[in-house]
């Protein structure tokens, strides 16, 4: 058995000519959440997609459960729940309807606590799914994607059209499901606070690579935003690597530096700064340092 | 496998229906036109249900390029197998699901049309002794004719400018049509249907393997 849930090796996906995915090599350990950010068209839900089988890669393989994507079977897609960006569901089918048709294809179907969701989000059975609103579509793909128990949970933008009450349930759930041996969840999202919630590990799309993939924790220890005061006008160069951003104002200079480490620390002080103030940041300040270039 | 299939026939119910009433509606015309000509009694097998098997020829495999094109552009539309592709089941099971309600649709309304032809030879016995392989060499090429017509719409179905492939289609029935006129209703025609319909029948799999959904 893979120790991932889901993997893919040198991922590369092309649209019209155009490079969407550029060699993805992603890897969410077993028992993990994994929040996948970027940008709007960047390629998230086009990796996701490719993951499920929905689409095919131009290059590279993908593996769900240790499984190739190609070659998972209706037993094994049954281990895999997934929410999907805009909840397409079978718009023409009433609720009730389409309830039964996923019970009937289910591999196993968690009928109390399906139960518990429908009266949670107070879902009307005999209403057709193209009259319901955004976020009841949300709730009835969420509560059928739960239902089946999987191993495996895959949310393309699954907060998106819910409230405030309706997405603290949905993370609720979310961390309920991983207490359970092995679960893992691999979800895309734009509510980065969200994310920073529940999320154990992240993955940053920029221009169709893969530029962040480390926990949460290590991301935050690696990224650093320094406010750096020097006696005169600050150096146009510190000769540092990886630099993620830097403004300079007089003799104040702002810059935020991938890996920071001792090294760099010592390659500063030999510009003999007056002080140097480390900012805090928020996961949603490093998205943004990471793909506003 | 089963849930699959259940669903096709819940959804296709109204095709269900509408296809037997179409089927009804045809053989109400035959019942009518061999009443009709009853008062001279046949030499040989009655013109019109001649007649109205030649025209069957032509109007159930359209039905049935248009019910393949038709559900094929619908479902790509509706998003209907993204979501189900995403449940407990494989592409290859639900394409196989699709051509099992198809191929029951078409097997039920041949045979209504094959028993009423039967009924109508029996109570309207020709005079002369007739060949009783004619009439069923003629519904075997309906058969075939409508089974090639659902699955040239079945892959069609699923192509982006589907204006101009049923027009491309209905062309290639009338080809088709044509050589049988040529040919008759002989093992000839028969051959060049399956392979017609045999080589629909993967290009569409393939197509429905490999499209996105």
């Amino acid at each position: 058995m893979s120790d991932y849930a889901v993997q893919t090796r040198n991922l590369v996906k092309y649209y019209d000519g155009r490079c969407v995915l550029d060699d993805i090599n992603l890897c969410v350990p077993r028992g993990c959440i994994y929040g996948l950010l970027g940008r709007n068209g960047i390629g998230k839900t086009t990796l996701i997609r490719i993951l499920l089988g929905l689409e095919s890669a131009t290059r590279g393989q993908t593996s769900l459960l240790g499984v190739e994507t190609e070659k998972l079977t209706a037993c094994e897609r049954g281990r895999i729940g997934y929410v999907a960006e805009g909840h397409h569901l079978i718009q023409h089918y009433r609720v009730g309807k389409l309830i039964r048709l996923c019970q009937s294809l289910a591999r196993q179907w968690d009928q109390p606590f399906f139960d518990h969701l429908l009266s949670t989000f107070r879902l009307p059975l005999d209403r057709k799914i193209k009259n319901l609103s955004t976020g009841m579509r949300a709730q009835l793909n969420l509560a059928l994607a739960m239902a089946i128990n999987p191993e495996l949970l895959i949310l393309d933008d699954p907060t998106l059209g819910l409230d405030t009450v309706s997405r603290r349930q949905f993370l609720e759930l979310a961390i309920d499901l991983i207490q359970n041996d092995g679960r893992s969840i691999l979800f895309s999202s734009h509510i980065l606070s969200d994310v920073e919630r529940i999320a154990d590990r992240i993955g940053i799309l920029v221009a169709g690579k893969l530029v962040v993939d480390c926990s949460l924790e290590q991301l935050k220890n690696r990224v650093k935003k320094l406010q750096v005061i020097f006696p005169e006008t600050a150096p146009q160069d510190l000769h540092l690597n990886e630099i993620i951003h830097q403004k300079i104002r007089g003799r104040e200079m702002v810059l935020t530096v991938a890996n920071w480490n001792e090294q760099k620390q010592a390659l500063l002080n030999t510009f003999q700064p007056e002080s140097t103030t480390e900012i805090p940041l928020t996961l949603e300040d490093i998205f943004i340092e990471c793909t506003n270039l | 496998m089963l849930a699959l299939i259940k669903r096709e026939f819940l959804d296709g119910l109204a095709v269900l229906v509408g296809g037997t009433i179409y089927v009804l509606i045809w053989i109400v015309v035959l019942v009518t036109l061999t009443i009709d000509s009853s008062h001279r009694p046949p030499l040989s097998i009655p013109e019109p249900m001649i007649e109205f098997l030649v025209s069957l020829c032509i109007s159930i495999p359209l039905f049935f390029i248009l019910l393949g094109t038709v559900q094929g552009y619908i479902d790509k539309n509706r998003k209907v197998y993204t979501f189900l592709c995403t449940l407990a089941a494989t592409r290859h099971r639900l394409f196989t699901a699709r051509i099992i309600f198809g191929l029951s649709l078409i097997l039920w309304m041949v045979l209504l049309v094959a028993a009423t032809y039967a009924a109508l030879l029996v109570i309207y016995p020709p005079l002369m002794p007739y060949d009783v392989m004619f009439p069923v060499k003629m519904l075997l090429t309906l058969l075939l004719l409508s089974v090639t017509g659902f699955f040239l719409g079945t892959q069609w179905g699923w192509a982006r400018h589907w204006f101009f492939t049923v027009c491309s289609a209905i062309l290639l029935l009338a080809i088709i049509l044509c050589i049988i006129v040529i040919k008759s209703f002989h093992w000839q025609s028969w051959i060049l249907l399956s392979t017609i319909a045999a080589a629909a029948l993967i290009r569409s799999w393939q197509k429905f393997m490999t499209e996105p959904l």
